[in-house]
């Protein structure tokens, strides 16, 4: 058993502080359970969203000493207890109180976002795919709508673009729907507008943070930057639609 | 999706059909000051989350895998204290997104649950499939005739009482025949 003290952000939209909060910390434990512990016995009202403690619902999305991170899924022993730990709301969305923010404007984007569109089956009644076209857009379908990336994205989180650019985690879901070979929706043109696709700089803080490992970057960002530039800045295309 | 569809499909034939009900605004206005208890009481009050560890800790010793009468007669009597003591929850803040507050409402809906669930477990004298009893370490014939409905009673106390198992339909006992 040893002793760890944890700074914890206090307060709401209007304001707040980091409080300081000694526990006993034993083998085994997460941020979670040293956040829950604090708040049963010291701190009742605090305020804490999760669900799982498994990794799994995308509810407990903080920042651990500095870093966007699960706290059902970061463990003590990774972490030195000698200094303090910082445990604050992650900083790109609205706070509600303490460890909670309103995300809900994630949701207001995924709804604009061009739903999936399939072709009509094929002749025996399925839709067939290669197993390549299905591992490719299965590895996108392991989000859990954590936003962490969202969250260190520098767009958004230090430009404040909330109104031009949807950020990686959609910008993945654009991906798993524009790589589908059953859909047949076309999101290019709103990728390039409304998506801002072009806000991202390649820097994968995102794919960095991303706890279910998606390589956000290189295998969603950078191949739907490559469509967009195709079906647009292509010279070659722009010819023949002038002549077309 | 097929029970989420039945649900909806029947739930609007049922607001269709039936205009809507009076409110008892006395009562609405009751439950609501109960609901807002454990802020007059304040930080002073009993920790909810205490309760509710307690309330854990408790079951799983008495009323858990291994089952024996006395001890389930002895998580009774430990669960009318918690329910006093629930009775006095208290918490610091406001209603802004309080965990605590949320604790202390739900406490009265786990002990509820908590006491069904002994309750049960006394009535049923034999051990089948997930309830074992120590006590009655054997599955009876007589014990698979009956179902255990637990209602709440007048007076707002659970009532226990062994319902006879209606007989398996002839469709049924085609099935279970054609998968033996
Ligand atoms: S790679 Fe793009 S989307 Fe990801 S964090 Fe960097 S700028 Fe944002
Ligand atoms: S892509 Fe990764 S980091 Fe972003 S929301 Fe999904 S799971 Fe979270
Ligand atoms: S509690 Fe579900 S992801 Fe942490």
């Amino acid at each position: 058993m040893a002793i760890a003290t944890f700074k914890i952000w206090r307060g709401n939209a209007s304001g707040g502080k980091f409080v300081d909060y000694t526990t006993e910390v034993e083998a085994g434990m997460v941020v979670l359970d040293a956040v829950h512990r604090i708040q049963a016995s010291q701190a009742n009202d605090m305020a804490v969203r999760w669900n799982c403690k498994a990794g799994k619902c995308g509810s407990c999305s903080a920042e651990i000493n500095g870093r966007p991170r699960l706290m059902c899924m970061t463990r003590l022993s990774e972490i030195p207890l000698d200094q303090p730990i910082t445990v604050e709301p992650m900083h790109t969305f609205p706070k509600i109180k303490d460890l909670v923010t309103d995300v809900s404007w994630n949701y207001r984007v995924k709804e604009r976002i061009k739903k999936f569109a399939p072709k009509p089956a094929l002749a025996d009644g399925t839709w067939r795919m290669q197993q390549a076209d299905i591992d490719r857009v299965q590895e996108f379908r392991k989000c859990i709508e954590c936003f962490l990336c969202q969250d260190v994205c520098h767009v958004l989180r230090d430009h404040d673009l909330h109104d031009e650019f949807i950020g990686p985690r959609f910008l993945l879901y654009n991906a798993a729907l524009e790589m589908n070979p059953m859909d047949t929706e076309n999101r290019l043109g709103d990728l390039k507008d409304s998506g801002g696709i072009g806000y991202c700089n390649i820097t994968k803080c995102c794919t960095k943070v991303c706890p279910e490992e998606i390589k956000i970057t290189d295998n969603a960002i950078i191949p739907l930057k490559e469509r967009v530039v195709d079906e647009f800045y292509d010279p070659l295309r722009r010819l023949f639609r002038v002549f077309s | 999706m097929v029970f989420g569809q039945r649900a909806g499909e029947f739930a609007a034939k049922f607001a269709k059909a039936h205009s809507a009900g009076r409110i008892d605004h006395a009562f609405v206005e009751k439950v609501a000051q109960n609901a807002l208890g454990p802020f007059d009481r304040g930080a002073a009050g009993e920790n909810p989350f205490a309760v509710q560890h307690e309330l854990q800790e408790m079951m799983q010793d008495l009323v858990g895998i291994v089952r024996v009468e006395s001890e389930m007669e002895s998580a009774l009597g430990e669960i009318a204290k918690l329910k006093a003591r629930a009775a006095q929850a208290g918490i610091a803040g406001n209603r802004e997104y309080n965990n605590g507050w949320h604790t202390a409402l739900d406490l009265d809906n786990l002990l509820t649950v908590s006491e069904i669930i002994a309750r049960a477990a006394i009535e049923r004298k034999e051990s089948r499939g997930a309830h074992f009893r120590d006590d009655y370490p054997d599955k009876s014939e007589d014990w698979a005739k009956y179902n255990i409905r637990v209602s709440k009673s007048p007076a707002g106390d659970p009532k226990v009482e062994r319902v006879p198992v209606k007989p398996l339909t002839d469709e049924h006992k085609q099935v279970i025949e054609e998968n033996k």
